[in-house]
């Protein structure tokens, strides 16, 4: 369905069409207002893989269109509008949307309602061989009011097989009637209008530091751009849009208070045990939420691990689940509605926001973030490399936690520093780390999944004890954790090994060891 | 993509409306679809309101020495686009027979469109010859048209043999069906009640004789478009949808 591509002009007036009327033979099709909203997740995941996904009423049914730069690529009519990628009708759609938003929730994000006119340029055998449209938009943020009115555009559409008209067309707009082209597409005017900005959040730490700036500014900056991040997932994991709002919150947490720990002698000790303190209590009583998420988003994989026969059994499972997981939602919100949260979020603004001190006697406060940097990131390196040094196959659990932690402290160090070091070296380094940690953190999760399944199997009061089969689905579901977490371990010597080749060492050296 | 062609040895039976509108009902459906009109007689591409002209002639056409794709058009229906018909096509059989195996030509030269479109319609000439050859060679179903007549039943039995002849070929399936059927007509009911006793088994839908079919010429439009609520635009819905969940 080649056809070129369809030209838009600023047109803000009807004085331009009545001249073209005049030159053309011309006809006119009425076309109903459209109202549209436009859908995605928190961190526009479509916008971000360039597709966008419209809906709107008609009459007592929902029409979608999957859009990317080109065009339509997929559309369905639905009684109602669905809210997770699984919950849409098997088929094309739905595993396009899928891919791009995984667990995440769409949430209505922009209005858009258009006026248009639809022009059609005719030949002598009044075939249609030119299309145009006139429109006019506003847009509005989802779940407001006002909404702002969009420059009006002429959309000149080319035929196939009509490529003389069109250009016969184009030529007189631009040079008879002097308009103007748009390049800006209609989408970037309309969030901007509404306010929204797709580039604004990102789960990801993005500072970029100057390798002179003061270690205690630079650490302030870091710990900013945190706070931010666990400000704009308050609100939808107290609503419990969906479970990636609080897994971002609690990464935002964990790298705050890994930074506290792991930028030394940065800040004063009172505010600094203090603050640990805080971010520690935060983690807490967002745990046990994330653990049962996690559960429920797994649930699905171990159904299809298990034989047949004892699926159903995981049902009153799921539902176990769900019940515990409303409870402890329930007393999570109740903390962070709480005067400690509160007072936490202040304390915490303010003391990011106070200049740093002239004279200090902390050691690393006044000195050039690289150099701490650097120390930091080296000092954390060692330390994987040494554990991970003296793990073999009869070494415990528990040190393979403890190497899984570590890891995670020099990620965080590499990803704060980013911006210090070349990009791709960093990345590279960081790529390398990741596989292990996948590793460590997959041996963790079926160790930890063991453990509080059989917990659950164990606990329930008379009230709640789960049946017979589900006992015996568990029983089963352990088995194969177990397996899983055995392979886990037979792969971590391999993936050590790799990561702690020579290249990878010869780089951390050279960006990170002080000579 | 999914290639049908409107096919009966006999003229006059309905072809080219039965190509017009179910195309357009493909379209509308979502369907990239093009239609082909492959008759030189150009009544589909007259429907469309479309020049009857194809740079080049069949000739360059059939030779593959003109980018079939650049002679496509876009009709007036979104997703709609239609290769025209020339009178050179008249020639077309003359054409084919100077290639290798002139009979998967057709099919060749549908190849580069495969990405492009999801239906592709083929309108045929009436006859048997070079033409019908690569068309059934081109396409996954026929439909084949038919007034219920004692004649035309005869025909069913012709193309069947003349299918049947060339010996195993890959599978294509048959998809007759009546049309300008009159249900005062005792002869009709009857014919179309034995449908089922065919060669090839008849569709069940029944496209009824209906002036607004006749009336596409004057009007220049798929009958869906101007006479939407009419019978004859109920029974292409209801054929378009029986072709679709046979295929």
């Amino acid at each position: 369905m080649r056809s070129g591509t369809a030209r838009i002009y600023l047109c803000s007036s009807r004085e331009p069409l009545d001249r073209l009327k005049k030159k053309f033979a011309i006809r006119k099709e009425v076309q109903p207002p459209e109202r549209w909203t436009l859908y995605d997740s928190f961190d526009w995941r479509l916008f971000h893989a360039a597709l966008t996904l419209r809906a709107r009423r008609e009459n007592s049914s929902w029409l979608l269109q999957l859009r990317n730069t080109n065009g339509l690529v997929h559309r369905l009519t639905l009684p109602r509008m669905r809210a997770f990628a699984r919950e849409f009708p098997q088929g094309a759609l739905r595993r396009r949307l899928e891919a791009e938003l995984d667990v995440r929730r769409l949430l209505p994000r922009l209005r858009l309602h258009s006026t248009r006119e639809r022009l059609r340029v005719v030949d002598g055998r009044r075939k249609t061989v030119c299309r145009l449209q006139w429109s006019r938009a506003r847009a509005a943020r989802a779940g407001t009011r006002q909404s702002r009115q969009l420059s009006a555009r002429l959309r000149v559409e080319p035929l196939r097989g009509y490529g003389k008209p069109f250009q016969e067309l184009t030529r007189f707009l631009e040079n008879e009637l002097g308009l103007q082209p748009e390049p800006r597409p209609l989408l970037e005017e309309a969030l901007q209008a509404a306010g929204l900005d797709p580039q604004a959040y990102s789960s990801k730490v993005r500072v970029t530091l100057e390798p002179d700036l003061r270690a205690d500014e630079a650490a302030r900056c870091i710990h900013r751009q945190l706070l931010a991040n666990i400000e704009a997932n308050l609100e939808g994991l107290v609503a419990d849009l969906d479970p990636e709002f609080l897994h971002d919150f609690r990464v935002a947490v964990r790298r705050t208070r890994s930074a506290l720990a792991q930028i030394k002698g940065v800040f004063a000790r009172p505010s600094l045990r203090r603050f640990r303190r805080e971010f520690s209590w935060l983690g807490r009583v967002t745990g046990p939420v994330r653990d049962l998420d996690v559960y429920l988003l797994n649930l699905p994989g171990y159904r299809k691990d298990l034989p047949p026969d004892t699926r159903p059994g995981l049902a009153p499972l799921a539902e176990h689940l769900q019940r515990l997981k409303r409870d402890e939602h329930r007393k999570m919100v109740a903390a962070l509605g709480s005067a400690r949260y509160r007072r936490l979020i202040r304390g915490w603004k303010a003391f990011l926001s106070r200049p740093a001190p002239g004279r200090t006697t902390l050691p690393n406060a006044a000195r050039p973030i690289r150099e701490v940097a650097s120390e930091r990131i080296w000092r954390a390196y060692r330390k994987v490399i040494d554990r991970g040094r003296s793990i073999d196959v009869r070494t415990a659990p528990e040190k393979l936690h403890r190497l899984r932690i570590d890891c995670k402290k020099l990620r965080y160090l590499l990803e704060f520093f980013r911006s210090l070091y070349p990009a791709n070296e960093v990345d590279r380094l960081v790529s390398a780390l990741k596989k292990l940690q996948d590793n460590l953190g997959d041996y963790n999760d079926y160790v930890v999944q063991q453990a509080t399944l059989e917990s659950i199997a164990a606990e329930g009061d008379d009230s709640h004890r789960l049946p017979a089969e589900t006992l015996l689905s568990v029983g089963r579901l352990l088995e194969r954790l177990a397996r899983k977490q055995q392979g886990e371990r037979n792969r971590f010597s391999k993936r050590f090994a790799v990561f702690s080749n020579r290249e990878n060492s010869a780089t951390f050296s050279n960006l990170f060891e002080s000579r | 993509m999914t290639v049908y062609a409107t096919y009966n040895i006999k003229g006059g039976v309905g072809k080219t409306a039965a190509a017009v509108n179910l195309a357009y009902l493909s379209a509308r459906d979502g369907h990239r679809t093009l239609l082909w009109d492959l008759d030189p007689q150009s009544a589909a591409t007259y429907y469309f309101r479309i020049k009857p002209k194809v740079k080049g002639g069949g000739r360059k056409l059939v030779r593959g020495k003109s980018d079939l794709a650049r002679r496509i058009r876009a009709t007036d229906f979104e997703g709609l686009d239609l290769l025209p018909a020339d009178f050179s096509y008249r020639n077309l059989d003359l054409y084919l027979d100077d290639q290798k195996k002139p009979e998967r030509r057709l099919s060749r030269l549908l190849k580069p469109l495969r990405k492009e479109y999801d239906y592709i319609f083929l309108d045929c000439p009436p006859s048997i010859s070079l033409v019908s050859e690569s068309v059934f060679q081109a396409a996954d179903a026929l439909l084949v048209p038919m007034i219920p007549t004692t004649l035309s039943l005869r025909t069913s039995e012709q193309l069947r043999s003349h299918l049947l002849q060339g010996g195993p070929r890959r599978r294509l399936r048959i998809y007759p069906f009546f049309c300008q059927v009159d249900r005062r007509k005792n002869l009709h009911k009857s014919i179309c009640a034995a449908g089922s006793e065919m060669a090839y088994p008849a569709l069940e839908t029944v496209i009824p004789s209906s002036t607004v079919v006749e009336q596409m010429g004057v009007r220049r439009k798929p009958v869906l478009e101007f006479a939407a609520r009419s019978q004859a635009a109920d029974a292409f819905r209801q054929l378009w949808k029986e072709v679709q969940s046979r295929s």
